[in-house]
């Protein structure tokens, strides 16, 4: 018997019109915790590691947390597992609403999509009925209207899992749209079920409940989770002003990356932010995702660009299309936002695409896109902006190949534009300042998306609150390794954040609860986590279960291929330097990082100069059937 | 006797949270489709609103029962189903004025109305957004009650054809 969980996987196969049930017990809960690290256990079995991103090969997983559909607050989020075409690699993404709480109460914990169909399909669940669904009526529409129609088709209660033209025309970080608006953005999953012409899954209303192993003891650490969370003063701020609260914070620490990485504040920062969101009266009211009373979703109106009815900007967002690519213009903004949202577009992806093109266009190069665009892609045009989102799209003209990304885009226009193509891996660069925020540096070299932040965002490393500082302090043995701009207790700092994070996903809480605000701490996850399933739990052993993860992700990536020389950052955040709000200069060697990485890899131990865990850690962590891939790698010669 | 519970519409962020509380409180384990509080959604224009029982002077749903299944709790003044005495059939659910009565028969049996939780209301606790609060007039109860009403026909209007 399980608790907390269905125990139970869906596996549709597209290509054969195949579906099936695979059944899972507590073992696998006990390693693996839930959504993402069972998940990373699946792919290994599943994903062979020659398997090409765009392949009938590939497989995509869609997986709700342990702790989805029970009252504990802000845990209603869903992990998405694929091989990305972005980076050709293990791809993870994480994303709120409602679609993970409504597969887990039809019965689902994981869907996992195999093979692909040949004719646009969608899938159909509602408690043991599965079907897949002819989709032709579909495809080409974007994913509100998809939403609509299908809510019309299905009833209202329903939820959706969509994607949009940008999925269906195979651009490279096409994302993956639930509930409308929550987007698992990143790494172009979107592109993956445009392959396998997936326009998405819709679950019914639901009727299962989640049993919980000791529904007493859950029901009163959610309560203690739930004041915990009212009295967290990040919480509170996120509850009010939503995540572009943050944009004010680091343009003051001068890590608010404007223009293409060529400046970390900037004059204009607050058209981009929260606070301005509402004072301007853009704020309609507020979206929650599953459980989620913070609530940081903004639903947010204007009467410019045609009048704009949508959800967001979030942080990342804002700054990608806002401050990056000198966009002041807060309705523009909200436009660019919502057709990225029902085209289904990442919008960090998307802005580091435009603002490369715009100083790529500064520099002399792409001169035919005033022609093409008929409008000139100048720094804070939003027009130009607004035509690119279009162009990218539908693949159109110069968009054909601005939709495969950064990293083939800039070879194709000359190798030299790479220097500001801020994309390492394959991916383009959230939106933080690398080069001075040092724990964001490590973590996104290591990070197995590529430089992201949502996989292990170090936000404590700003030290914005107290309990940020006190963090640091134990993590680093000092609060003075609290603050932008040093590189002292980095890789302690990234370590923690890694393992924390790994449980986090896969019980399907909202980072934001422990990790920029603190209202879980280990001990309470653990708590948790035994009250929910059954499983005896310790703070130091759901940690543990944090690095096996971890370690796993790793060992997935060096079975395809990842070594120690991929860690690594885009050229411009290594090679140039970047001038602080008060003219102090900072610069982010290849040196600094390697000494960090060293500094990661011996408190992980794992092999320093591979970047590979040892036979011995994975027989410790109970990876034995990693351990042969391992040793292969250990005979190679390092590269 | 407490005046019951406020909707204020324009405030539910459509967590869900509501109703999973109150089916952990009575059934000990949680699922939407077992809870007393309804949680109506329109995900692509981000309106939200959740509906209960307001304890409506009169009380149509037990007058409109065959069985007499249906009467007034005193100690909170909130309509109780007798389920000994219920036929399932369904009549209270569409003499509802606020869509305000669950009746999911595959999931459980009878209609589930809210009871306040004998005094001390979950949903309110963890309604944080403030859409859920301990009514303080009678009249302000209403107007959030039949505000949530023109939401959720609304609602049926645009997606049920």
């Amino acid at each position: 018997m399980v608790y907390s969980v269905n125990g139970r996987i869906l596996h549709i196969d597209l290509t054969n019109n195949k579906v099936w049930v695979e059944k899972y017990g507590n073992d696998l809960l006990e390693l693996f915790v839930g959504s993402r690290g069972i998940q990373a256990k699946l792919y290994w079995d599943l994903v062979k590691p020659e398997a090409r991103a765009l392949s009938s090969d590939n497989v995509l997983f869609v997986g709700s947390g342990t702790f989805t559909g029970t009252p504990l607050p802000s845990s209603g989020r869903t992990t998405v597992t694929f091989k990305s075409p972005a980076t050709n690699m293990y791809f993870k993404a994480s994303v709120g609403g409602d679609f993970g709480l409504k597969l887990k109460l039809n019965g689902y914990d994981i869907v996992a999509v195999h093979g692909a169909s040949e004719k646009p399909v969608y899938v159909y669940i509602e408690n043991d009925y599965v079907d897949v669904l002819p989709a032709e009526k579909y495809w080409g529409l974007d994913v509100r209207t998809t939403h609509v129609e299908l809510v019309r088709k299905h009833g209202l209660g329903v939820d959706t899992l969509l994607i949009g033209p940008a999925g269906e025309n195979l651009v490279k970080y096409a994302s993956i749209n639930c509930s409308v608006y929550n987007v698992a953005a990143r790494g172009g999953g979107g592109a993956v079920l445009g392959y396998k012409k997936l326009k998405g899954i819709v679950v019914g209303n639901g009727s299962r409940s989640i049993i919980l192993h000791d529904p007493k003891r859950f029901y009163e650490k959610s309560l203690k989770a739930l004041f915990n969370i009212m009295k967290d003063d990040a919480l509170i701020a996120t509850a009010k002003f939503g995540t572009a609260s943050a944009t004010m914070g680091l343009d003051r620490t001068s890590t608010l990356p404007c223009y293409n990485f060529r400046k970390s504040f900037w004059e204009n920062a607050y058209r981009n932010a929260g606070e301005y969101y509402v004072e301007a009266g853009y704020l309609v009211g507020r979206a929650g995702c599953a459980q989620c009373i913070v609530s940081c979703h903004r639903h947010t109106k204007t009467e410019k660009y045609g009048g704009v009815d949508t959800v967001g900007p979030e942080y990342e967002t804002s700054n990608a299309l806002g401050g990056n690519i000198g966009n002041s213009d807060t309705d523009a903004l909200i436009k660019l936002n919502d057709l990225a949202n029902i085209y289904g577009l990442d919008t960090i992806s998307l802005g580091g695409v435009i603002a490369w093109v715009m100083e790529s266009y500064e520099r002399g190069y792409l001169k035919n896109l005033k022609d093409e665009l008929g409008v000139e892609p100048l720094w804070g045009n939003v027009d130009a902006a607004i035509k690119l989102v279009e162009y990218i799209t539908y693949r159109r003209g110069t968009g054909n190949l601005l939709a495969e990304g950064l990293a083939i885009a800039c070879k194709e226009v000359g190798p030299e534009t790479c220097k500001w193509a801020i994309q390492s891996r394959g991916l383009e660069h959230s939106r933080v300042e690398t080069r001075i925020a040092r724990a964001y540096a490590l973590a996104f070299a290591l990070n197995p998306r590529g430089p992201d932040h949502l996989h292990t965002e170090t936000f404590a490393e700003f030290g914005f609150t107290e309990d940020a500082r006190k963090l640091v302090k134990r993590l680093t043995g000092s609060e003075e390794n609290a603050g932008v701009g040093k590189d002292a207790g980095r890789p302690e700092i990234v370590a923690w954040h890694e393992d924390i994070y790994a449980v986090t996903d896969s019980v399907g809480l909202c980072a934001f609860i422990d990790t920029a605000g603190f209202a879980i701490d280990e001990l309470m996850l653990s708590e948790l986590f035994e009250s929910a399933t059954g499983i005896e739990s310790t703070p130091e052993k759901i940690m543990r279960s944090g690095e096996r993860i971890v370690t796993l992700e790793r060992m997935i990536q060096v079975r395809e291929g990842r070594s120690r020389k991929d860690d690594t950052l885009p050229w411009r955040l290594l090679n140039e330097e970047i001038t602080t709000r008060d003219g102090k200069t900072y610069t982010l060697t290849e040196t600094t990082l390697n000494s960090m990485l060293d500094r990661y890899f011996e408190i992980r131990g794992w092999d320093v100069m591979r970047g590979l865990p040892t036979p011995n850690k994975l027989r410790e962590l109970k990876l034995e059937f990693a351990v042969e891939e391992a040793l292969r790698r250990l005979q190679a010669p390092v590269t | 006797m407490s005046l019951g519970i406020s909707v204020n519409p324009s405030l539910c962020t459509g967590c869900h949270l509501c109703e999973l509380v109150c089916s952990t409180y009575h059934f000990n384990k949680s699922s939407v489709e077992l809870s007393r509080v309804i949680v109506y959604k329109d995900k692509a224009s981000a309106r939200f609103t959740p509906t209960l029982c307001v304890s409506c002077p009169g009380m149509p749903c037990a007058r409109a029962c065959p069985t007499g299944a249906i009467i007034e709790n005193k100690q909170t003044g909130m309509p109780e189903v007798l389920v000994e005495r219920c036929s399932s059939c369904g009549e209270c659910v569409k003499a509802c004025p606020y869509m305000a009565i669950r009746f999911t028969p595959s999931v459980y049996a009878y209609p589930l109305i809210c009871d306040l939780c004998g005094g001390d209301p979950q949903c309110v606790k963890v309604c944080w957004p403030g859409a859920l609060t301990k009514a303080t007039t009678l009249s302000e109860k209403f107007r959030g009650a039949a505000e949530a009403r023109s939401i959720i026909a609304g609602m049926i209007s645009k997606y049920v054809r």
